[in-house]
């Protein structure tokens, strides 16, 4: 099972890269949906949890406050491993 | 100056293709492949200080007025700067109607004739400019372009910077930045940002897996829509556009996230401009056992709408069966399939393999290319959702702006065109065809069926 503190490095790597322009500062508290994430954004962050984590997250668990930031997300990814 | 040192600046594969379906459009008798934005003050700006602000944006951008020219050994498409040279571009027009109501018949034909303009980038007019004054007071500023210069949300920085000249700034940063880093500021090459798409044999593979797909697609053609009536069709467009309130907007987008799930409106206008186009081809008796649908996908990194003078987009291409647009959650679920489909499969970097490759081949290759494997049509309609718009479009030049339209040509055929974008908590839509194919009642249908399957999220 990893760690919620390695889940957070690994998005903020994977949002860092592949999703968001260098001139935005990606920590685990930054607002993802103020910063400019998209539905595609959405739909390839769901593919990477999928194969990094082998989850796949139901709909009905993405909402607002889950995809706020980092913390929120490695939280709901964290809580879904245990399961 | 920014470009001044660089003669010529290529154009990335999305440009070309851009500019491969413009010339295909003006060999069909139309003004071109172009885009259109219009911005609504409640003052009147006055022409000269409008003159002056794109005067001073045409030294540190030169690229709006610079010629569409080829290479002359590679044959690729450039763009021209000769900064000694003076130039007669951007026109800037004005025109002075007494009102702007939907009843004024002078004001309609304007704006019909100011959407089929041609330009002239041959000779360096990438863009124009056209202010409609009004004797009851307000104006609205139509800037028109050659659709490979720039996409919707570079063109919305781009008015922004018009009316916000601290946003230059940002802009000729970025340009340079990207200039300097692929270390060809004085060579005149590319200057824009290259896709991640591997080596060069790892593209032709990529290429390969997106023409793959058109092919499969093709197995299924849609049946044109012109097919029935292929003598009414005009080489002009004509659009009209729906506006809802800020509580409608709220009503819909509440709607598309219990139907189609959190951040996924693009879903939801899909599944609702789908049903209605299934509807419309009945009406008109048009049988076809399936519809494709082109929607263009914002290649940009989040959080902003740099670079300006690039298309950074992709066409994606879905199918539906007939069936499949019986009901609304049948229509939901070939959607998301489909675009969990492209992610999974590499599908998007396989379409920006090809928008790179296909600056190597002729114009009428590719045309001929992707127009043979779908027999004659592209796809049977063309959506795009751009969003949001830019927040800084809010005020210009110190006003605060009453609305922003996008009005983008749609490449004929399909003809049909389907445009979703927000500003200032309303919803709008474009809805572009080809003159002829539809009359004024099938029109009125299509869009209230749209708004019906809105608000209603069936």
């Amino acid at each position: 099972m990893v760690q919620i503190e390695q889940i957070k490095e690994q998005l903020i790597f994977f949002l860092h890269n592949e999703i968001f322009d260098p001139s935005i500062q990606i920590n685990a508290d930054t607002d993802l949906l103020e910063s400019g994430f998209d539905s595609f954004s959405l739909v390839k962050l769901l593919v990477f949890i999928e194969k990094q984590y082998s989850l796949q997250v139901p709909e009905d668990k993405l909402t607002e406050d889950t995809l706020r930031n980092v913390n929120r997300l490695s939280e709901m990814i964290y809580a879904f491993q245990e399961k | 100056m920014l470009f001044k040192k660089n003669k010529r600046i290529n154009l990335n594969g999305m440009d070309c293709l851009l500019m491969a379906f413009d010339y295909h459009m003006r060999k069909n008798g139309f003004a071109g492949n172009l885009a259109q934005m219009v911005l609504g003050l409640p003052i009147q700006i006055r022409e000269s200080e409008f003159a002056d602000r794109i005067s001073s944006l045409m030294d540190q951008f030169p690229i709006i007025h610079a010629v569409s020219k080829r290479h002359f050994f590679s044959r690729l498409p450039c763009w021209e700067i000769n900064p000694e040279q003076p130039s007669a571009f951007p026109r800037i027009t004005a025109y002075h109607l007494e009102e702007k109501t939907e009843e004024n018949p002078e004001f309609k034909t304007l704006r019909k004739k100011l959407f089929n303009l041609p330009l002239q980038p041959g000779k360096g007019e990438q863009i124009r400019f056209d202010l409609v004054y009004f004797n009851k007071g307000g104006m609205e500023i139509y800037m028109t372009w050659v659709h490979a210069l720039m996409d919707a949300h570079g063109a919305e920085y781009f008015l922004s910077m018009i009316g916000n000249p601290d946003l230059v700034k940002e802009a000729l940063i970025s340009e340079s930045s990207r200039m300097a880093a692929s270390g060809r500021v004085n060579s005149g090459s590319d200057n824009h940002p290259k896709p991640k798409t591997g080596s060069a044999d790892d593209k032709w593979k990529k290429a390969k897996q997106s023409f793959d797909h058109i092919d499969e697609i093709a197995l299924n053609p849609p049946v044109s829509i012109l097919s029935k009536f292929p003598e009414k069709a005009k080489p002009l467009q004509e659009y009209t556009i729906i506006s809802f309130s800020q509580e409608e907007t709220k009503i819909i987008l509440d709607l598309a996230r219990k139907r189609c799930g959190f951040f996924n409106e693009s879903t939801y206008f899909a599944a609702s401009t789908m049903r209605e186009l299934k509807q419309l081809y009945q009406k008109k008796g048009v049988a076809s056992n399936n519809y494709v649908l082109s929607l263009p996908v914002n290649l940009r990194k989040k959080g902003t709408h740099l670079p300006v003078f690039s298309n950074q987009s992709t066409s994606l291409l879905y199918s539906f069966s007939s069936e499949s647009l019986e009901d609304f959650d049948s229509a939901v679920r070939h959607f998301k399939e489909q675009t969990q489909r492209v992610i999974k499969t590499g599908l998007l970097d396989a379409n920006v393999a090809v928008m790179e490759i296909s600056k190597f081949l002729p114009t009428w290759f590719y045309i001929r290319k992707v127009r043979q494997a779908m027999k004659g049509e592209i796809a049977s309609i063309v959506m795009a959702n751009p969003g949001t718009m830019y927040s800084r479009l809010s005020e210009f030049i110190g006003t605060k702006v009453d609305y922003v339209r996008h009005m983008p040509a749609i490449i004929a055929p399909p003809g049909i065109g389907v445009l979703f974008y927000q500003f200032a908590g309303r919803l709008n839509i474009t809805f572009v065809y080809t003159e002829g194919i539809l009359s004024p009642e099938e029109t009125n249908g299509f869009q209230l069926g749209i708004r019906t399957h809105l608000l209603n999220g069936k």
